[in-house]
């Protein structure tokens, strides 16, 4: 075992090495630092102890990032050799599952930390800037770290869990969205505790009780602030360093031991039908059926969307949101405070955050599956253009998101004081048309990337965009047309303004389509 | 311009015509040129990296020639690209499937987007799955059949348009005996049907039996482009003949050397086999054979010594894995 899982870890690192690219990103990341650092001191003229202000952005950044990419890039260390059927090879070279799962995930648990480690001593520097002091910097890198182990090995295990990698992604943003609001309910439930008269004198009352406080410090984003606090000086080792690393170890030994029964038994290639059944079941109503008369709509729609089975779903999931949003808001003195009057703003936002998410998750799948399957060039030789095959496969996916959709308008019928006029005036707003565009940019560049990389297409989009905004002449200009006393809306008025945003959404979304189709060409050749 | 005959000649379906390609600065293509004839098994032989995927992919209109011209049925792949692809069907080295779709989906997507009307897709998929014998399996999905089934399901998708010509980039390769047979006889019910097929292969044998015709590309470079008759004479400088005797005799060798116009004899390596090459320009097989005779040898053979596309394979190609 040792032997394979050196040979893997060799490998890895040796690959890391050669890539220039890795290089680059993190020459890119410690150029960023430096910047930051450099605005620090121009800050020290007229701000007194700039250095917790440059060390906090710097800490918030690789919480984020590690959150952000660390996802997907941890969630692909099994996938990619299901996908690949390149297990059984790793089984047969003498790899046993600790072999192949340490080999796996130690090499990109170091990759990271590396990235971590590189800062640090321009993180001292922050300390010459005055107003944060070493052992912050040596406790927020510690956290981050543990987090680091948490994150790789919750991904690991949705790794030996799933069959694909975006499930495997997909699955570890939701368990670390749980880890993310767990101590603002832990906090919740303790103040309601004690509110009803628990105290810590009665033991098993003070057993849960600790276990709260537990679950309130075991969030990493809740231990940076309090590191972020001047005069901090507790522990470096804190419960969240413990349970987070515990917690690691945990889901290690959980992939450890699902890795025979869910990997060996996996279906070949990583490909699953989901939620779609065939015509020959009981259930054939809901099977994706005949070809429509537009088969890349349907395909899309069948098979990236989810088909009927899963338009279902998310309608009774959505409607059982609802339910539930209402429900709360009756409860009295209810967790979030909400009021029958929150309902229409609360579910709006879920909804709008559910059209969102689904609407990536489409975006990073709608081509990248095709090149994943080797099914480019065959599209490619059908006598149908790329755009035509391009917009089809996205109208298939826009039908995908109909219960989303549905369930925003909705939602937008129950905001108070909500009136058609507001609605029309709503509509030609041009800010509110900058953020479609900023958000239909996003997808697109999801859409590019997911043609360049293997996996992680949506966090290196998230991650792009920073650049891609400061850098795109688009945004100078919206700032021109858009909001603010000097902009076109008041000078021209908002018809205007809004107008020439479609134009510029028109013409960027234009770009980025240019680009695609360039992409699928070659794609569809190699 | 359609594929009819014009008078005696008929029109060539595939006309590749000093076509130069390049990757990088590496060529793949030096100036190729062949032609294909309509109704025929034309097979597309060389090393690996020899530019045979190349081609294929100029041929089927997916990649652009960077130099020459590239004619199917008469129609530019550059130009006419529409036109071109209405009447092919290209079968790519990989199985190009989707996966998580059953045998009948996949075929109907592709049906479809033919623009095959909803009557007709039913009749054409039951035709292509009786063809590849998939119609059993048509419920199954693709992820769980076997290799040969999808190499099956694929053709299937590939005739789904009925095209004319079919191009196929190595579609025995990784498949077991059976499937690889089996594969063959679809080949040769597809021809006995008027489709000419373009096929791309490492499986020499197969080919030499199926093949009308053959292009041997080697460096980017065709060796040979012709019929397979023409393949097994044409490369010796001499007439080469077979001369096989009831047993091995003594000195045998240097006494056919001596007859006229003989230039080089020599034996098949363990058994009483002679091959013979002469000089046109003084003697004739019946010449040869005459004079063979008087040699009072015990004959029980004499046969063209036609050499298998094996051998003129590596004959034409060079050494190594490139």
């Amino acid at each position: 075992m040792y032997y394979g899982l050196l040979a893997l870890l060799t490998r890895a690192l040796r690959l890391d090495a050669r890539q220039l690219r890795n290089h680059l990103f993190r020459l890119a990341f410690v150029g960023f630092i430096y910047l930051c650092l450099l605005w620090a001191s121009i800050q020290s003229g007229f701000l007194g102890a700039p250095g917790l202000s440059f060390f906090s952005q710097i800490a918030w950044l690789n919480a984020m990032f590690i959150t952000c990419a660390g996802i997907g890039f941890f969630s692909s260390a099994i996938t990619e050799e299901k996908e690949e059927e390149t297990i059984g090879l790793l089984q047969m070279a003498g790899l046993d599952h600790l072999g192949i799962l340490l080999g796996k995930s130690t090499s990109r648990l170091i990759q990271v930390m590396l990235l971590l480690v590189v800062q640090f001593p321009f993180m001292l520097l922050a300390v010459t800037l005055g107003g944060v002091t070493t052992l912050q910097i040596v406790a927020a890198y510690v956290d981050l770290m543990a987090y680091t182990v948490l994150l790789a090995n919750v991904a690991l295990l949705c790794s030996v869990v799933f069959q694909r990698g975006g499930t495997a992604a997909a699955y570890t943003t939701l368990l670390m969205l749980i880890y993310a609001i767990a101590p603002r309910y832990a906090a919740f439930q303790k103040t309601s505790l004690i509110a009803m008269g628990w105290t810590k004198s009665v033991w098993w009352q003070s057993r849960i009780l600790d276990c709260l406080d537990w679950m309130e410090e075991s969030c990493v984003f809740y231990q940076l602030m309090e590191v972020m606090t001047t005069g901090f000086a507790k522990p470096i080792l804190t419960r969240q360093v413990g349970s987070n690393i515990l917690g690691g170890l945990l889901c290690f030994g959980l992939a450890w031991l699902l890795f025979g029964p869910r990997v060996n038994n996996a279906a070949p290639g990583g490909v699953s039908r989901g939620a779609l059944v065939k015509s020959t079941s009981r259930m054939k109503f809901l099977s994706p059926g005949r070809c429509w008369s537009n088969p890349f709509i349907w395909k899309d729609f069948q098979f990236i969307g989810g088909g009927y089975l899963l338009l279902a779903g998310k309608l009774a999931v959505y409607g059982a949101l609802f339910l539930g949003i209402v429900a709360t808001s009756l409860t009295p003195q209810n967790w979030f405070g909400w009021t029958l009057n929150d309902v229409g703003p609360v579910y709006c936002q879920c909804m709008l955050g559910a059209l969102a998410l689904e609407a990536c998750v489409s975006a990073s799948r709608i081509f990248h599956d095709e090149i994943r399957l080797q099914t480019m060039s065959a599209l490619l030789m059908m006598p149908r253009s790329i755009p035509y095959i391009g917009y089809s496969k996205a109208i298939g996916c826009i039908m995908g998101l109909g219960p989303a959709a549905l369930g925003f308008a909705l939602s937008l019928n129950m905001l108070t004081g909500m009136t058609y006029s507001k609605l029309v005036t709503g509509i030609l707003d041009p800010r509110l048309w900058a953020a479609i565009m900023t958000f239909l940019i996003f997808l697109h560049l999801i859409a590019l990337l997911s043609l360049f990389v293997k996996w992680g297409a949506l966090p290196a989009a998230f991650f792009l965009m920073g650049p891609v905004s400061t850098c795109c002449p688009v945004w100078q200009l919206l700032l021109v047309v858009g909001p603010g006393p000097n902009g076109l809306a008041s000078i021209w008025g908002e018809l205007p303004a809004t107008i020439t945003v479609w134009i510029l959404t028109g013409l960027v979304c234009f770009v980025f389509q240019m680009m695609i189709a360039a992409r699928l060409q070659e794609l569809g050749t190699k | 311009m359609s594929n009819a005959t014009n008078g005696s000649s008929p029109q060539p379906i595939i006309e590749v015509d000093d076509v130069v390609h390049s990757f990088k600065g590496r060529r793949a293509l030096d100036h190729v040129s062949f032609k294909v004839m309509p109704k025929s098994l034309h097979g597309f032989v060389g090393p690996n990296g020899a530019g045979k995927t190349t081609s294929l992919k100029i041929i089927c209109t997916l990649l652009c020639p960077q130099f020459g011209v590239v004619k199917v049925f008469g129609h530019d792949v550059v130009d006419e690209q529409k036109l071109v692809r209405r009447k092919i069907g290209f079968m790519p080295d990989h199985f190009s499937t989707y996966r998580q779709m059953t045998v009948y989906e996949y075929l109907d997507f592709f049906a479809a987007a033919y623009g095959l009307a909803f009557a007709q897709r039913t009749r054409v998929i039951d035709e292509v799955l009786a063809l590849t014998d998939m119609d059993g399996r048509k419920n199954d999905l693709i992820s769980g059949l076997s290799r040969g089934m999808q190499q099956r399901t694929s053709l299937a998708r590939v005739l789904v348009n009925d095209p004319d010509l079919l191009l196929l980039d190595e579609p025995a390769s990784g498949l077991d005996p059976r499937a690889r047979i089996e594969l063959m006889d679809i080949l040769k019910a597809l021809r006995s049907m008027g489709k000419t097929i373009f096929i791309s292969s490492h499986i020499l044998p197969e080919l030499a039996e199926l093949c009308d015709s053959v292009t041997i590309i080697d460096k980017g470079k065709v060796m040979y482009s012709g019929t397979m008759s023409g393949l097994q004479t044409s490369t010796n400088e001499y007439p080469t003949w077979r001369v096989t005797l009831a047993t091995e005799v003594d000195g045998i060798i240097d006494r056919i050397k001596t007859l006229r116009g003989v230039v080089d004899a020599d034996q098949v390596e363990g058994r009483p086999d002679y091959r013979v090459s002469y000089d046109w320009a003084l003697t004739d097989t019946n010449n040869l054979l005459r004079s063979l005779l008087e040699l009072d040898v015990p004959i029980v053979g004499f046969t063209e010594d036609k050499r298998h596309l094996n051998d003129a394979f590596m004959d034409l190609t060079t050494k190594g894995v490139k």
